[in-house]
């Protein structure tokens, strides 16, 4: 298996004894990222925040019953991207107000802008929709613990059988 | 309050599973493979034939959360291993890598393995490095002999785009060779 497994280089990496991360190892860790870091663009920069942003709200996402603010998340996005919120709208042709109504759910969030942040920023318009739909989901749990308000909303107290 | 804020971290790694693709070189078609965490009582050892200790390698290490990669229709099938470190909290480092017995050399029945829980730790590192650590991922490379050492930096050079820190033994993958890697090996 040996002699196989060095046949193409692909088998294993690590180090036979765990390293001993001391203040030495860590400190050359460090200036190894920094010097990476300087020749790093600022465009390189910002696809790596919103690529790992992206993967975060995947991940979010994975957890039931968890809400995601969606004006929290333009928030965020627009502080990598530098950019004011009426920037935002304005870039994806929406005004300021309008586009924070949608995100407040005061009005309901569709494909359409979905596509529209998705292509600004991005990230993937499905998971736009998905956290959209999720805090609905998520709402409707909270009215059903409220269930006896909508009892009087009831088909047999209209129809006489 | 450190303690506390670790295990909520670790607790929301542990909860997210990752689709990859993998090739089945018979076929030559792609199947569906599933990178999952795991804990060190279902890690393999030398005593299946690996060639490392993957259960007590995972005790030895701080920070370090062990996966594993299996198969997506038939979960039994461990194609791979991987205990991936965020050193001292904030350094993403592969710590140990390693291809079934069944997936290494010529005879392998899968490929692409190390590919996928390569590019499963860059994602890591963009999810959660901070800073300049975010897209940036390290890991070693020891051999009993000098000259397979070499050739698994030159393969892991040329196959992966990781770059080696002078004639140390430590390699880096940066930026948009792991973005690469993420599009090929990893399931959107």
């Amino acid at each position: 298996m040996k002699k196989q497994e060095l046949e193409d280089f692909d088998g294993k990496v690590g180090l036979d004894n765990p390293k001993k991360w001391n203040k030495e190892e860590l400190n050359a860790f460090d200036s190894r990222v920094k010097e990476n870091a300087s020749g790093r663009s600022p465009q390189q920069r910002i696809k790596n925040q919103l690529a790992g942003f992206q993967y975060s709200l995947e991940e979010k996402l994975d957890q039931p019953d968890t809400f995601i603010d969606l004006e929290e998340i333009v928030k965020e996005l627009i502080d990598i991207l530098n950019i004011t919120k009426k920037e935002l709208a304005k870039s994806i042709d929406m005004d300021s107000p309008n586009l924070s109504k949608y995100l407040k759910g005061e009005r309901k969030f569709n494909p359409d802008l979905a596509m529209r942040l998705g292509s600004f920023f991005h990230i993937k318009p499905e998971i736009w929709l998905e956290i959209s739909m999720r805090n609905e989901l998520l709402s409707l749990k909270i009215q059903k613990t409220k269930s006896e308000k909508y009892t009087k909303y009831d088909y047999e107290k209209v129809i006489t059988f | 309050m450190y303690v506390l804020y670790n295990f909520i971290i670790f607790s929301i790694w542990r909860s997210h599973n990752m689709n990859a693709k993998i090739l089945d070189v018979s076929t030559g078609k792609i199947r569906k493979a599933v990178i999952i965490d795991a804990k060190a009582t279902e890690l393999p050892s030398i005593h299946d034939g690996w060639e490392f200790n993957f259960p007590s390698r995972l005790k030895e290490l701080s920070h370090a959360i062990a996966y594993k990669l299996i198969l997506k229709e038939e979960p039994e099938v461990l194609l791979g291993c991987l205990i991936f470190q965020m050193v001292n909290g904030t350094g993403p480092y592969i710590a140990y890598l390693e291809c079934s017995p069944e997936n290494k050399g010529k005879n392998k029945r899968f490929d692409w393995v190390a590919g996928c829980l390569i590019a499963f730790s860059f994602k890591q590192s963009l999810i959660r490095g901070k800073g300049d650590y975010q897209g940036y991922l390290e890991l070693d490379v020891q051999e009993k002999r000098d000259i397979d050492a070499f050739k698994v930096m030159s393969n892991y050079s040329k196959k992966y785009g990781f770059k080696r820190y002078g004639l140390t033994s430590t390699m880096c993958l940066v930026d948009e060779d792991g973005h690469k890697l993420i599009e090929k090996y990893l399931e959107h």
